[in-house]
């Protein structure tokens, strides 16, 4: 954002050196009488100046005026004071100027793009004057004109909306006066001059300040349309929210920013006495506000702006954070969240915040937030006095009215700039001055870390994960080399070259998956909020204990268990802990607590959800479960196996529905989100002690280990997650529980999954056309098919599943471990029973990996039929 | 494209003779890449199924590979034949032997998939042999109204006139949606009917 050498060089040429001179001759000029007037050279040259000046300004970047033009301003508005009368109004004039290209943003955008005629120029030069009351101007030029023209003007006056079109053809008009353009500048000079007899007024051509007036009504046509398609619309196009990556860099960044809110705020509940939490939540505000400004995302600016102000009371102690001022803000918060994804997706989202700002102006004056409709109307109403407008533009000013009035924070040069009732972009502006915040925002984030696009990580995994697969296919490449040339010394290179790329390839795959790796605690920071809202709303005492939040886990998972988590969250709230004089009554202690944490164990991530509440119910649960049909009376389930009946369809058991949880849906979505994660979730509960929620999930999704195993010739990968163990077992131990096999294994009745029954993998002799066997391997096959048949003697069982469900897969052999990407195989081939994707082996020998969730509840469908 | 011999009887052709076979359409093929040259006209590459030649418009093609190793999918519809690998991403083959009702076939020299596009995924054809790449003018193309063998019928939507034959034209869109029809249920509306 450093402002071009040039351009500040212009900038600074024109204020210090062209803008008094001109104005010294525009006064001297103004002194003289119509007679004597004429323009020297002098006068028309620094004219020429400053307009060519202008013209590059015009160029700018709309960053470099907001910085410059709000300092600029405040330089001369403490200047002020030295000048004369006359100097007094042109000082406001160029204040107007360097305000207004920063509020209406499409001002430079648009002239930037064309060299700046005249009639530009001048056009720019009336937008200055904009905040000055239009209606103002007939009176102070009527005397000199004619009463023709000065009716025209009226007329003009009375509808501009309806002829912003009259001023072009004024415009071309002008152009043909080309001698007087001190006068016509002159005239714009004085034009604001709302309290000041005009003393140049005599002498101006009419057509001319026809023509200037008809721009400033343009102007003001211009910026009243783009408010009233929105209240403050929700954002203003301008070059930075053009810009994809600086667009991603605010989104990052905002995503940060509303987290610590979020914290901080509950951290500020609790003690609302911590300065440095105030502190905290301030400069986050604030830089967000910032940000938002500058991308011209006005919405989110104009309700963080209220939340900033109401930080701002709080900090000075003017206020105290009661739980209803952060109810407000939460509120705030959400709102603000719409609004950011809207950003994200890139799509307005209309929502409407007046009525959160409004709550926030309430709180903020010390009265209810009265978050209805109605709520400060009467009060804004008289602040705003502006009759006749429409609702939108009372807003804004009322914000800005505020802005100035009940927050002093933004100090006392934007005084003068929020009296104005300027649109709310300006405040932006000023407020985009690097404030206090940003440089404290750097020195915290001192540790060593960049910040990477996730679509490029992404890339990078994505080809890692092609690397492994070619590391494989040079392993089989070496292999067959190594068999066949043994003697030749090349084949030694490559041995050894293929070892040290593979122990290359594994560093690199393991720092690629740690990059991916984020700690669960971004996403486990959420929960507390929810647990707070949650034992408000139930009049519970809840509190919620983390542990374990440091525990990496891929990135993309982190975001994808958010959802089921928040769920179970809400339901241990809402079902498990009782209300207090239910615990009280039970000899609890009153407020619950609910324990959410997550460790490692190899590879895979458990997280808990514990609850100290009621517990369940077996005998009731499996009541409920015949009653719904899930279950058949005869059915002997043991407790643990009743409990896990929660995720199946269409079992709720809340007796009466609350908004929070109790429609019966959630379980069995929340088991179907684990398991497309890869992960298997399982419930256990001790009656009148609490319930515990097991979750269990891959480190991650982007490369599998995988266990390869071989059934009919066709060759299947179970993901190593969810295998246990692999066991060899004799077929004559094989029981047979009505349709369904069994083994005893430890005590333990563990039922079979034959994978090619399964898997219907006799069909493949009639279904399968073009089995591609290259002709030279048929002999080898047909000895390894041989071999299969030996091993039949005993059976191979991988045993796969966690906690409680647990079956075996026969197979016909093992084959390795390999590491694999899964990979889509298209709409045509989604949703197929028990096979989960794709993935090319090293071979290039594409190879289906098992569903086992499928296999699962393929098995849970058997053992129905066997209980039936 | 009188200059190229014309073929009437498949069964004579000798696929493995580069004069006659792969060598003449390539040459085809890349003629067909300045479509200037043809104007208005459309163009369609011939494929055989069994001893059935069929048409495909060339817009739809993506590539032409020799038979890779075919990975059978268990349960999956009838008419896919299994996964192959391209260049490291997994793709459907359908086998329209099984769509054209014909019978199976062995692999030859001359079989080819075709990797065409459907809503940007690729979904791979068998077929026994490409044949030419025909450009026919407008006029040439009927909406089909003939009713061939029930299944092939829904499939081929046009007629195409090439000298004195009568050709069918391919629909992969049509083909898809016979094995997977819920691919074009709009998500949400599927309950409306």
């Amino acid at each position: 954002m450093a402002m071009d050498v040039l351009q500040s060089a212009a900038l600074n040429s024109l204020v210090k050196e062209v803008l008094p001179k001109l104005q010294e001759h525009l006064a001297v000029l103004a002194m003289m009488t119509s007679e004597e007037r004429e323009i020297n050279a002098e006068t028309s040259y620094f004219l020429k100046e400053a307009l060519q000046l202008l013209g590059m300004l015009s160029q700018w970047s709309s960053s470099s005026i907001e910085k410059a033009s709000a300092g600029e301003a405040k330089d001369l508005s403490t200047n002020q004071d030295d000048m004369d009368e006359i100097g007094d109004e042109e000082a406001k004039a160029m204040l107007a100027l360097m305000d207004e290209p920063a509020a209406s943003d499409h001002l430079p955008e648009k002239e930037g793009e064309k060299e700046m005629s005249d009639a530009e120029a001048r056009a720019m030069l009336g937008l200055m004057d904009e905040p000055i009351s239009a209606e103002k101007m007939p009176q102070l030029e009527s005397e000199s004109m004619s009463d023709a023209e000065a009716k025209a003007m009226l007329s003009l006056m009375d509808a501009p909306a309806e002829k912003p079109d009259v001023s072009s053809a004024a415009a071309n008009k002008v152009e043909e006066i080309n001698d007087d353009e001190a006068r016509r500048l002159l005239a714009l000079m004085d034009s604001p001059s709302e309290n000041l007899p005009p003393p140049t007024s005599e002498d101006k051509t009419p057509a001319k300040i026809k023509a200037e007036i008809k721009v400033e009504i343009k102007g003001e046509v211009e910026v009243e349309g783009e408010v009233e398609v929105e209240d403050v619309p929700e954002w203003i196009e301008n070059e930075f929210s053009n810009d994809q990556d600086m667009i991603r860099d605010f989104i990052t960044n905002t995503d940060d920013l509303m987290e610590t809110l979020d914290r901080t705020i509950l951290a500020l509940e609790n003690d609302p006495s911590d300065k440095e939490t105030i502190e905290e939540i301030f400069r986050a505000a604030h830089t967000l506000k910032g940000a938002a400004g500058m991308f011209g995302y006005s919405a989110i600016e104009a309700v963080m702006h209220k939340m900033e102000n109401l930080f701002d009371l709080i900090r000075k102690g003017k206020m105290h954070a009661s739980s209803e001022i952060v109810d407000v803000v939460f509120q705030g918060l959400d709102t603000l969240r719409i609004l950011l994804t809207a950003v994200k997706s890139q799509t307005k989202s209309g929502h409407d915040i007046k009525p959160i700002v409004r709550a926030l102006i309430n709180v903020a004056e010390g009265r209810k937030a009265n978050l209805g409709e109605k709520g400060a109307e009467s009060k804004t109403n008289s602040q705003a006095k502006v009759s006749g407008e429409s609702d939108d533009a009372a807003l804004n000013k009322i914000m800005s009215a505020l802005s100035g009035g009940s927050a002093k924070a933004p100090g006392s040069a934007k005084a003068e700039g929020s009296a104005k009732v300027e649109a709310v972009p300006v405040k932006a502006a000023e407020i985009a001055k690097p404030g206090a915040s940003k440089p404290k925002k750097q020195e915290s984030q001192k540790d060593n870390t960049i910040r990477v696009d996730l679509e490029r990580l992404d890339m990078l995994v994505s080809l890692v994960g092609e690397l492994v697969t070619d590391r494989t296919r040079f392993s089989v490449v070496e292999e067959d080399l190594r068999s066949h040339f043994s003697q030749l010394s090349l084949t030694a290179d490559m041995t050894e070259t293929v070892q040290l790329f593979s122990r290359h390839m594994n560093e690199v795959q393991d720092i690629i998956m740690k990059i991916r790796m984020v700690p669960i605690g971004n996403e486990f920071n959420k929960f507390p909020r929810v647990v707070r809202d949650l034992s408000r709303q139930l009049s519970k005492k809840i509190e919620l204990k983390i542990i374990g939040e440091d525990t990496e886990l891929d990135k993309t998972l982190v975001e994808q268990i958010g959802d089921p988590l928040i769920h179970l969250i809400r339901n241990a709230c809402d079902h498990g802990v009782e209300t207090p004089e239910d615990r009280l009554a039970s000899g609890k202690s009153e407020g619950g607590v609910i324990t959410l944490a997550a460790r490692q164990e190899g590879n895979n991530i458990v997280i808990t959800i514990q609850d100290d509440g009621k517990g369940m119910d077996p005998q009731k649960l499996k009541q409920k479960a015949i009653e719904k049909g899930v279950i058949s009376a005869s059915q002997n389930l043991t407790d643990g196996e009743i409990f896990n009946l929660i995720f199946e369809a269409g079992f709720s058991t809340a007796e009466k529905i609350t908004n929070v949880s109790g429609r019966g849906v959630g379980m069995d979505v929340v088991r179907k989100q684990i398991s497309k994660l890869k992960g298997t979730i399982a419930v256990d509960s001790t009656l009148g002690k609490g319930s515990i929620i097991t979750i269990s999930l891959p480190l991650t999704l982007a490369i599998v280990q995988s266990l390869l195993i071989k059934c009919r010739d066709e060759i299947y990968a179970i993901p190593l997650s969810s295998v246990v163990e692999s066991i060899r077992i004799s077929p004559k131990d094989i029981q047979r529980v009505g349709d369904m096999p069994v083994v005893k294994r430890m005590g333990k009745v563990l039922p079979l999954v034959d994978l090619s029954a399964t898997l219907d993998l006799s069909r493949k002799k009639n279904d399968f056309w073009y089995d591609h066997v290259p002709r030279g391997k048929e002999g080898n096959r047909r000895r390894k098919d041989r071999q299969a048949d030996r091993v039949r003697e005993r059976l191979f069982v991988v045993v796969v599943g966690a906690g409680e469900k647990r079956f075996g897969i026969i197979v016909d052999s093992l084959m390795n471990q390999q590491e694999m990407v899964i990979k889509p195989m298209g709409s045509l081939l989604k949703e197929l029973p028990c096979v989960a994707g794709g993935a090319v082996l090293g071979t290039g020998q594409v190879v289906l990996v098992l569903d086992v969730g499928d296999l699962e509840s393929y098995v849970r469908n058997l053992q129905r039929t066997v209980a039936a | 494209m009188d200059s190229f011999p014309q073929l009437t009887d498949f069964q004579d052709l000798d696929f493995n003779n580069s004069s006659q076979g792969l060598f003449v359409i390539r040459k085809e093929l890349d003629s067909a890449k300045s479509e200037q040259v043809y104007g208005d006209r459309f163009q369609f590459m011939g494929f055989l199924v069994a001893d059935k030649e069929v048409l495909i418009d060339i817009a739809v093609v993506n590539e032409i590979i020799m038979m890779p190793p075919i990975t059978y999918v268990p349960n999956a519809h009838n008419y896919i034949e299994g996964v192959i690998n391209l260049r490291g991403n997994i793709i459907p083959v359908i086998n329209l032997r099984k769509v054209m009702d014909e019978k199976p076939g062995e692999i030859t020299h001359a079989c080819r998939i075709i990797i065409t596009k459907f809503r940007n995924e690729l979904v791979g054809m068998i077929v026994d042999a490409i044949t030419y790449v025909f450009s026919v003018s407008p006029d040439d193309i009927e909406q089909h109204t003939i009713s061939l063998k029930s299944t092939s019928s829904e499939i081929l939507t046009n007629i195409c006139k090439i000298k004195d034959r009568l050709l069918g034209v391919i629909e992969i869109e049509k083909l898809v949606l016979k094995i997977k029809p819920e691919i074009d249920v709009v998500p949400g509306t599927e309950h409306a009917a």
